[in-house]
């Protein structure tokens, strides 16, 4: 239910939001040039201070050892940002690589098709240019981050607080911009990009129980945001029982019978990589549940143990009679919520 | 059985209209199809950009047959369709610019697909679809036990029945950007959708008499959840605006009746009542993100989320508020600070008294509250790279957890704490050689649930060394530690709290991996896992006792053990420029164990042999294909799986499938 103190902060929200909007006006948006961290890194992602910027064209227009990188950018989203008109961030290789008048300097069309004749490959001075490979992961991000910290899908909200960002992982370790013109990471090739680093997780897979991940028809990214997010370990949603309820809405709830405040997290009884036991549970029935729950009753009022078949019955598989676990909308013969009916 | 598949259409409506749009896209390719050698290279004038860019059509498309042969339980086969089936694929990038289109497009049966498609306008109207379908075989529990009628009988109304349900979900984004102005708007729209039949188990009556019931249950659960969104950046400034809408849909079938025997404490008159109720939910939420330019030296990021959920068969309903800030400092390249805050405010409202309607009877019973919470967490990181050969990390974080309303849920604290502390280092003492240690202690202050400890310890080592660049190793290992004291049980009869009993835990877990580039043609990866988890714990039983009740009786000291072994080898060997050959094999056995004392002496029974596991799987993979040309390829790719279930013998079953295709390169 809403209270009047959550109407409150909405509105104190929507207000903050407001005020912010208006005092920066839409002139000094697009104005607004990229907000380079502290020095520094500025040094280590400007490039070298004494060169100049020379456009693309130039620098590749007499050397035809780039042409396929030059084209698969060319033709890829970004290559719609090498022209002014398209009022986006202009993108061009010293966008990333730095000025490039140093790296060909002396250099002129005419001189690599001469030496092209003579078979010999004319090499720019490419030590001139951003070392990007050596930078640090921060910096190495922040290349990206000069025009990427807005984006169409907000999902890099998290990303400087993220697993990955504190961790030293920069955008090069999962996007090569000149792999193509597709510079998506399909959710195909995320598993196999993730497992590269997260190896145990592959081998969890693996195990008898377990989502069809290797299959290839369940992905990293359907649970997981390697951008980081609210929750922890980087998933998708915020919390683990909304990235769950994704793909098995009907535990969604809320019921009139919750299992307490248990199943608000998932992984209190399953384990979501892979998992010995079936239904990708942390340990079998009836273990699983006597670990918080006392068993039935075990001796006849008699006083005598009871007799095996009804010990099978109670303590073979819990869920057999404890059905609707995730919650139920109906009362047990009990009365009670005890998940039977 | 029944298999029926409503999103065929939607499957070949998303394929027919990208092949539309990839034929409209050639076809204004074909008409603008410009000088490749001016487009590609020629050199422009001075200081212009030469945007006449060709890019060449590329992909494959390949057709084939599937043919499937599997025998005794369907586990080795769990995610395959079980029947042979026609098989085709598909990639295309295109790009007639200033569109570009993309398909990567898997089709093994009517049930089980794989999708993506992707269609841009320069970089100001991109749409991607995502649709798989995969279909999941469904154990069946047996029911054969001989039980003590009257009092105790089994019955599977469905006996030799095979389960499996069919999911699909089609995940579509739409983004549209503004040509001239930093704002975007966006839409995703997921749809989910599971058909198919599963086994329902269930009680009918309460202990005596208890008639233990398993049927077929059809089922065809829909859900639909839509995105709207707009965001934009004002400066250093950058907000978004989104709103969700999520429904689900239980279809026809989402209540059971059944005829109930009648009940004594309290009172319930036999009828026929519902049981396993599907409901309907729906839920909608608000949520604005704002944060300062991630290329600042200082960046913070702040989320207020709305959620509000609710249940149209019971009416239950639940509001959650969600707040959030994330601060980065990078004080200097040396060192980060980070600052995260996480706050969530559940407020459950569940009606005070449910009715339930049988033919013949209407009972009312009142329902206990639904438990309401706030948490707050504060986590504080920071990171020191001393050079390129250290790293530190250390973090502190508190969570605390305040539940209202928990007066009738007598085992649950009203307040959990936990306090967690990480240190982590980053070591590479050479260049073939990168380690990574990490410890993480806990401490939970009036822990919730048994499975809960009061301290836990976790260690990782993780280790990659490279002595070639054809060799390299990586090594994993962690282990975690648990232990709690007190544990916390409810007593049957009388209710009363029970805080007594310990657990320990112990998770080993390793992995081993060898990679080799044998030749420039032949790689080799050979594996090995580990894992075990080990827990002891007390556990707590009813002993009834003439004139008192249940009391309870301790089985001190009970373990319970799982263990698994993984070994898997991977070989990609190319013997001839124009023939790929890919194999691997894994083969991995997992074994449990549950000990248990005869808690009341002489019985006829050990409850671990009702939870026995003990099982090997080994699958094979080959695939080979040969290249007939530039354009043509023809290939095989085999599967088999063998599951043998040690303990019961149920499960145990294989598969084979092999499909045979041919590919068009274009």
């Amino acid at each position: 239910m809403y209270t009047t103190k959550h109407l409150l902060a909405g509105k104190a929200c929507l207000l903050m939001v407001v005020v912010v909007t208006f005092f920066c006006s839409c002139t000094g948006l697009k104005e607004s040039k990229p907000i380079l961290p502290i020095r520094e890194y500025e040094k280590m992602i400007v490039g070298n201070l004494y060169a100049d910027y020379v456009g693309t064209q130039n620098c590749l227009a007499a050397c035809h050892e780039h042409d396929k990188l030059k084209l698969s950018f060319d033709a890829s989203t970004m290559g719609v940002q090498l022209k002014k008109e398209s009022g986006m961030p202009l993108v061009d290789c010293e966008s990333c690589h730095g000025p490039g008048s140093l790296a060909i300097k002396g250099l002129s069309p005419e001189l690599v098709e001469e030496n092209a004749k003579q078979g010999i490959k004319t090499a720019c001075d490419f030590k001139s240019l951003i070392d990007l490979k050596n930078l640090p992961a921060t910096a190495q991000s922040l290349i990206c981050l000069k025009c990427h910290t807005a984006n169409a899908t907000f999902n890099l909200h998290n990303w400087n607080a993220g697993p990955h960002a504190v961790n030293e992982v920069s955008c090069f370790e999962c996007h090569d911009i000149h792999a193509g013109p597709d510079l998506k990471v399909t959710p195909l090739a995320s598993g196999k990009l993730c497992f590269s680093c997260h190896k145990s997780a592959q081998a969890q897979f693996s195990l008898p129980s377990h989502h069809p991940v290797k299959e290839g028809r369940v992905f990293c990214v359907d649970c997981h945001s390697p951008h980081g997010g609210f929750a922890d370990q980087g998933l998708l949603q915020d919390s683990v029982k909304e990235t769950c309820v994704l793909c098995h809405p009907e535990k969604r709830g809320p019921f009139l019978y919750e299992h307490a405040d248990v199943t608000e997290d998932c992984l209190n009884c399953h384990t979501a990589h892979g998992s010995v036991n079936s239904k990708l549970l942390n340990a079998r029935e009836p273990f699983l549940c006597l670990q918080c729950h006392e068993g039935h009753r075990l001796n006849t009022s008699a006083g005598a143990s009871i007799s095996a078949d009804r010990a099978r019955a109670f303590y073979t598989r819990c869920s057999d009679c404890h059905s609707t676990l995730h919650g139920s909308d109906v009362p047990s013969t009990s009365g009670h919520g005890r998940f039977s009916q | 059985m029944r298999y029926k598949y409503k999103n065929t259409t939607c499957f070949c409506s998303v394929f027919m209209g990208m092949v539309v749009l990839c034929c409209v896209g050639g076809t204004a390719l074909a008409a603008e199809d410009p000088d490749p050698q001016q487009a590609t290279g020629a050199p422009g004038e001075s200081g212009l950009e030469d945007l006449s860019v060709y890019y060449e059509t590329e992909g494959a498309f390949s057709v084939g047959y599937r043919w499937l042969s599997s025998a005794d339980s369907l586990k080795a086969a769990e995610y395959i369709y079980p029947h042979s089936s026609a098989t085709f694929a598909l990639d295309l990038l295109s790009c007639p610019l200033p569109y570009r289109y993309h398909i990567n497009a898997e089709y093994l049966s009517s049930y089980d697909f794989y999708s993506d498609a992707g269609f841009a306008y320069k970089d100001l109207i991109l749409f991607r679809d995502i649709l798989v379908g995969v279909h999941h075989n469904l154990n069946h529990y047996t029911y054969q036990y001989s039980g003590e009628p009257p009092a105790l009988t089994y019955t599977d109304r469905n006996a030799g029945e095979k389960y499996n349900t069919d999911f699909t979900s089609n995940l579509l984004s739409l983004r549209l950007k503004a040509p001239d102005f930093p704002f975007h708007t966006f839409l995703t729209h997921r749809h989910i959708e599971q058909d198919g039949m599963i086994q329902q188990r269930y009680l009918l009556g309460y202990f005596d008499p208890a008639y233990k019931v398993s049927q077929s249950r059809d089922i065809d659960w829909q859900s639909n959840a839509v995105k709207l969104g707009a965001n934009s950046h004002a400066g250093p400034l950058e907000l978004e605006y989104a709103y969700d809408n999520a429904r689900f849909k239980p279809g026809p079938d989402n209540i059971l009746y059944d005829s109930y025997p009648a009940a004594g404490d309290p009172v319930r008159p036999a009828d026929i009542y519902p049981h396993n109720v599907v409901p309907e939910t729906e839920s909608s939420a608000h949520s604005v993100k704002l944060h300062s330019s991630h290329t600042g030296g200082l960046v913070t990021a702040a989320t207020l989320s709305n959620l509000t959920q609710k249940n149209n068969y019971s009416h239950a309903e639940s509001t959650t508020w969600k707040g959030a800030l994330d601060c980065s400092w990078i004080l200097d390249p040396a060192v980060g600070l980070f600052f995260k805050y996480r706050h969530k405010t559940i407020d459950m409202d569940t009606p005070d008294t449910v009715t339930l309607v049988g033919l013949n009877n209407t009972l009312n019973y009142t329902v206990r509250q639904g438990i309401s919470s706030d948490q707050d967490v504060f986590s504080l990181s920071t990171r020191y790279r001393q050079s390129r050969m250290l790293s530190l990390f250390a973090s502190y974080e508190f969570s605390h957890l305040e539940r209202q309303d928990v007066e009738d849920w007598v085992v649950l604290p009203e307040r959990s704490d936990i306090h967690t502390l990480n240190v982590t280092a980053h070591v590479k003492p050479m260049d073939k050689v990168n380690i990574k240690a990490r410890y993480e202690y806990k401490n939970y202050d009036n822990p919730a649930y048994n499975i809960s400890p009061d301290a836990s310890n976790k260690l990782l080592l993780t280790t990659t060394y490279t002595p070639a660049s054809w060799f390299s190793i990586y090594l994993q290992y962690i282990l975690s530690l648990t232990e709690r004291n007190s544990l916390r049980y409810l007593n049957s009869s009388p209710a009363i709290m029970l805080e007594e009993g310990e657990r320990d835990g112990r998770h080993d877990q390793f992995l081993a991996s060898l990679s080799t580039e044998l030749s420039a043609t032949l790689n080799l990866t050979a594996s090995w896992y580990y894992q075990r988890w080990d827990v002891d714990q007390d556990l707590a039983y009813g002993k009834w006792q003439a004139g008192v009740g249940d009391l309870p009786y301790w089985d001190y000291g009970s373990s319970y053990t799982d263990e698994c072994n993984s070994f898997s080898l991977a070989l990609h060997y190319l013997p001839r420029p124009d023939i790929t050959l890919v194999a691997g094999v894994t083969y991995t056995m997992i074994e449990g164990e549950y000990g248990y004392e005869d808690v009341v002496g002489g019985a006829p029974f050990a409850l671990s042999s009702f939870s026995a596991l003990k099982a090997n799987e080994t699958s094979l993979s080959l695939e080979i294909g040969k290249m007939l040309s530039r354009e043509w390829e023809v290939g095989i790719k085999s599967y088999v799986d063998l599951y043998n279930d040690r303990a019961y013998d149920v499960l145990d079953g294989k598969v084979f499938t092999t499909i045979l295709n041919v590919k068009r390169y274009f």
